[in-house]
């Protein structure tokens, strides 16, 4: 309001300040003192008016900028997206090991370059055993197999062997009906590197009856090799 | 009215098709992505387990008898013996009283690869403080196995054989496997000094626990 140009209240009040100056810059006293203000030129209260408006119209530019929504294109951003998406899905999907590492399986390091390839996962903590991460037994403290848990030549465990012979036989299924695919019976070990001896070789005992004759140890690559 | 085909057309032309679903779904599918496939990565160690019984195909003819080079991992360091040869410039292992040839040693280990626990051998380490976060980066002194001298030694009986590949690994009931893993790598290949790769014995059979 005190700022339209058009209002000649708000004009004469803009103005004031530079009125009251004015005579105080060595215009005659006379003219102080009467109280009359110094007329200005029709030509000076325009250029001021224009400039104002300039200024206005300047201010609802920026304003209306502002009120309306902006088109961002997100289509490019869309396009980045995907391309990455599609890169993360195949890099996900061409590892076959899942290994998380956590308290109860930390995993011992290795300088093999050697590349996993897919094959029944038998995890041993010293809690644990899973095959496929699905839990198959349970452990006494320290790795020591429960004795229940022993078959009766005392070196093979139970039922780890019923489980790995279950995925022998469905892997000999796929075998027979899908000839193309490299006949081969393997396991892959992921064990906790505080795991005795004498688990692993029990472990592996019972897989190497449930005919599993080769075993990868996974272990965390190091670098450099 | 029927001059202005101009809205018409505008309306026909573009249609914005609302992204944003799409963007969300990419957003948190991303994310999820990312955390699972950022996992380590893995190698493998092949081993073949002990033949138990008749096997299914009959080994080789061969014009000498093979080297049954063994390696047995104590507490104390690593044994190593060979039915089929000698090992020059290892002393044999005399079977009443068997001493490791290749016994641990104290050396400085860097602690960054044994956060909250200790090098093997561990009951050797049970009296000495753990590495944790803090000293990560340094080395400490402690019991440990003596993996670059079963280097060397094994790239020697791999020169004096060349033909041998297979390794027999024997190991104490209680020795850890992470230790297993250790020696395997030592016993596998070298890394010769022009930088290249040297496979030694990569047919590795485990054989049950010497005290079981």
């Amino acid at each position: 309001m005190a700022n339209n140009p058009n209002d000649p209240a708000s004009l004469s009040n803009a103005g004031g300040p530079g009125m009251v100056a004015g005579p105080s810059e060595g215009m005659p006293s006379s003219a102080h003192t009467t109280g009359i203000p110094r007329v200005r030129s029709q030509d000076e209260l325009y250029s001021e008016m224009r400039a104002r408006e300039k200024k206005k119209a300047k201010r609802m530019r920026r304003k209306t900028a502002h009120d309306h929504p902006v088109d961002v294109s997100i289509n490019s951003l869309l396009d980045i997206l995907s391309v990455i998406l599609v890169f993360l899905m195949k890099s996900y999907s061409a590892s076959s090991v899942n290994i998380k590492p956590s308290k109860e399986l930390q995993i011992p390091f290795t300088k093999s370059l050697e590349a996993p390839a897919e094959a029944t996962a038998v995890t041993v903590t010293l809690k644990h055993i899973l095959v496929d991460d699905v839990p198959i037994m349970d452990l006494e403290e320290g790795g020591k197999v429960r004795p229940e848990d022993l078959a009766e030549e005392q070196m093979m465990l139970q039922p780890l062997y019923n489980k790995l012979l279950d995925e022998v036989e469905k892997r000999k299924k796929i075998m027979q009906k899908n000839t193309s695919v490299e006949a081969k019976i393997d396991m892959m070990l992921i064990a906790d590197r505080f795991v005795p001896f004498e688990l692993l070789t029990r472990v592996m005992y019972t897989a190497g009856q449930a005919e599993f004759s080769k075993f990868d140890f996974i272990a965390i690559k190091l670098e450099g090799g | 009215m029927s001059f202005s085909p101009s809205s018409r057309r505008e309306e026909l032309g573009e249609v914005a098709i609302n992204l944003n679903p799409m963007m969300d779904m990419f957003a948190v599918l991303i994310p999820a992505l990312l955390m699972l496939s950022a996992v380590v990565e893995v190698a493998i160690v092949e081993v073949s387990a002990p033949s138990i019984g008749p096997s299914s195909d009959p080994p080789p003819k061969e014009d000498k008898p093979p080297l049954n080079l063994t390696l047995t991992i104590t507490e104390g360091g690593y044994m190593l013996t060979a039915s089929g040869g000698e090992l020059a410039g290892i002393p044999k292992v005399d079977p009443s009283t068997p001493m490791p040839q290749i016994p641990i040693k104290e050396m400085p280990i860097v602690c960054s690869r044994f956060r909250g626990t200790t090098p093997p051998p561990r009951s050797r380490n049970a009296d000495r403080p753990m590495c944790d976060d803090k000293n990560a980066r340094d080395a400490v002194m402690f019991w440990a196995y003596d993996i670059a001298t079963l280097n060397q030694a094994m790239l020697k009986i791999h020169r004096d054989y060349p033909d041998e590949r297979r390794l027999i690994v024997a190991a104490e009931s209680a020795v850890q496997y992470e230790s297993i893993v250790d020696a395997l790598d030592a016993t596998r290949v070298t890394r010769l000094a022009d930088g290249s790769l040297e496979t030694m014995f990569d047919q590795v059979v485990l054989s049950p626990a010497t005290n079981m």
